[in-house]
């Protein structure tokens, strides 16, 4: 029987309210996600796809209901153990900030290492940063700088630091937005091939219908699993 | 914090402009007020060592500074001379060593000093090369001087004109270089010295021409000894072992002018004395330099300490604009901030990242701050040795 790495049961989220305006509401669909299983979230822009990955990944807290992710409620946790548990079983890919400008393509994998002090930098994490470029095609890269790159590489770069860790999820943030058709196509079949060699599992969020077909599992915000 | 300056080195490394622009720009603020501490010491050791070595001066009463630049910096002239009967007089009455001082003119606009040879022993010159002057038109040049015009053993300096339109004045003298002193660190560096007949001979006091003949004279016919020489007879512009000897002094050399009278007496009670004494004179005043520098060093004190209120306000804007930029610096970095936070950065890994930076920074400024101040020293030895001279 596989693991279960994320659980959400009749989770509610609320903004803050401000004098005058009104509180964002969002009812959260209960969904499970297993170990190697791979999930589509998807909806219109402002539906808050992004929240409940903030969510999952733990930067944001549910007002009511729960939210389990390695058998943990994330709502009963510090904020500091959530951080913990975020640096030690999560790796993220995002659309808007890839990569940090003045690093690397290595550098810039192993940029969670510099970071997280918990994360010990070694020889070997060196090696597997490496590899991991290796396996995103861009091991002759490994030195260029994200200005150097073209946009599909930097995400490629991205994928290969969100697996860095050896995290247990990883949650991607529109990772095809501003791609074209084909150069989607290439990063999900890499994402979604690096998940499953690597045994993790993927929340993809996105609102590009191109790629809902490359999913089991599809989670559609104000619709239906 | 290994892993935050590695990134905040990167980060430096990859904004160079502005990482350069604020380096300088705190380095410059560091610097001033360090710089204008060591600039102001260093003038002040420099003009207090030479008060201290020169008790007392004697010159025409007026104006104390000005006689204290004339015979310690050789800066400027005096507006009225003494005669040589008043350095006659001094060496007459004290034991210590009194030596005479004629400062007024230049040779390619360095000052020539007018003295005897004790001068040398007195300020302790010592001679890297040649001779002390012995004869008229002999110079002995300073180490800075003589490294300045690449004047050596042999060669000849043109004195300066006094006065381009006073046709019956002096003419310019050809003088010839006999010595060159070791470098002192002093005023003396950047001088010429000669003994008192010559700097008379550049007055046109002491003068040579040929020979006056009944036939050259105005008044040829007379029979006795005293002819007078027309203009018209050649003035000799270059003193040579040939006509060394035609030259000549109208006038009593007790009559002929000089600047001032240095006096070295060998204790305090002599000096009081002395000093009592010219107290009393009604032309000639007893200047004690010391007392000179420290009433100069006094406003330059008060100019400093105005300067270092400035500096302070400067220090305290740069310190601003320094905010300003890791401010903005910020904002424009929220991208990577957020990052940071996403893939579990905590806000002390932020605090850390910036605080590296700020060193880094700090740090590069305190070594240009080095750097700069070292380039300053050099400067202003060189500067203080040329205002010495």
């Amino acid at each position: 029987m596989s693991d279960v790495i994320v659980s959400v049961k009749n989770a509610h989220f609320s903004y803050p309210t401000r004098k005058g305006s009104s509180s964002f509401e969002l009812e959260i669909p209960n969904f499970t996600i297993q170990s190697g299983q791979q999930w589509m979230l998807m909806g219109p822009s402002g539906s808050g796809k992004s929240t409940i990955l903030n969510i999952v990944a733990g930067e944001l807290v549910t007002s009511r209901g729960e939210v389990l992710v390695l058998n943990q409620r994330i709502d009963k946790l510090t904020e500091s153990e959530r951080q913990a548990l975020r640096i030690a079983n999560v790796g993220f890919v995002f659309q808007d900030f890839p990569l940090v400008p003045y690093l690397d393509s290595i550098q810039n994998v192993l940029f969670p290492y510099r970071i997280n002090p918990q994360l010990k930098l070694t020889e070997g994490v060196y090696n597997r940063a490496l590899l991991l470029l290796d396996n995103v095609g861009l091991s002759s890269k490994s030195t260029r700088f994200p200005s150097e790159l073209s946009q599909g590489e930097r995400q490629r770069v991205a994928i290969a630091r969100a697996l860095i860790a050896s995290p247990r999820l990883i949650l991607a943030d529109e990772p095809t937005a501003g791609l074209d058709i084909k150069r989607s196509h290439e990063i999900m079949n890499l994402l979604q091939e690096m998940a499953v060699t690597q045994g993790v599992g993927l929340l993809v969020v996105s609102h590009e219908p191109q790629i809902v077909d490359r999913f089991d599992n599809v989670l559609c915000l104000g619709g239906e699993v | 914090m290994n892993n935050a300056f590695f990134l905040a080195f990167q980060y430096l490394r990859a904004t160079k402009l502005r990482f350069v622009i604020l380096v300088v720009c705190t380095a410059i603020a560091l610097s001033l007020p360090i710089n204008t501490f060591v600039a102001v010491n260093l003038l002040s050791d420099k003009l207090t060592e030479r008060g201290e070595q020169t008790p007392i001066l004697i010159g025409k009463k007026g104006n104390e500074f000005a006689l204290t630049m004339n015979a310690l910096y050789f800066r400027g002239t005096v507006k009225e001379t003494v005669s040589m009967d008043v350095y006659q007089d001094m060496s007459d009455i004290y034991e210590g060593m009194v030596l005479p001082l004629y400062i007024a003119h230049s040779a390619s606009q360095t000052p020539i000093v007018g003295s005897n040879i004790d001068y040398f022993e007195t300020r302790n010159l010592q001679l890297n090369n040649g001779r002390y002057y012995i004869g008229l038109g002999e110079v002995v040049v300073g180490a800075q001087a003589a490294a300045e015009f690449n004047l050596d053993l042999g060669d000849s300096v043109r004195s300066d004109l006094q006065n381009l339109y006073n046709i019956a004045g002096s003419y310019p003298l050809s003088l010839k270089v006999v010595g060159v002193l070791e470098p002192s660190g002093t005023s003396d560096d950047a001088v010429m010295f000669t003994d008192l007949k010559t700097v008379w001979a550049l007055d046109g006091l002491l003068h040579g021409h040929d020979n006056v003949t009944a036939e050259t004279a105005l008044n040829g016919e007379s029979t006795d000894e005293n002819l007078e020489a027309t203009a018209a007879i050649f003035m000799f512009s270059e003193l040579t072992d040939s006509n060394r000897e035609e030259f000549h002094l109208h006038g009593s050399e007790s009559e002929m002018p000089i600047s001032s009278v240095a006096l070295f007496p060998y204790n305090q009670l002599e000096k009081d004395k002395l000093l009592g004494r010219m107290a009393l004179s009604e032309d000639l005043q007893a200047v004690q330099p010391i007392e000179v520098v420290d009433d100069i060093l006094s406003i330059v004190l008060k100019l400093q300490q105005g300067l270092y209120v400035y500096y302070g306000m400067l220090l305290i804007s740069t310190i601003f604009f320094y905010i300003l930029v890791v401010h903005l610096s910020l904002q424009l970095r929220q991208g990577e901030l957020i990052l940071i936070r996403r893939i579990g950065g905590s806000k002390q890994t932020i605090r850390n990242l910036i605080l590296a930076e700020i060193v880094l920074v700090t740090l590069a400024s305190i070594l240009m701050t080095i750097v700069f101040s070292w380039v300053f020293m050099l400067l202003i030895n060189v500067g203080l040795s040329q205002l010495s001279g």
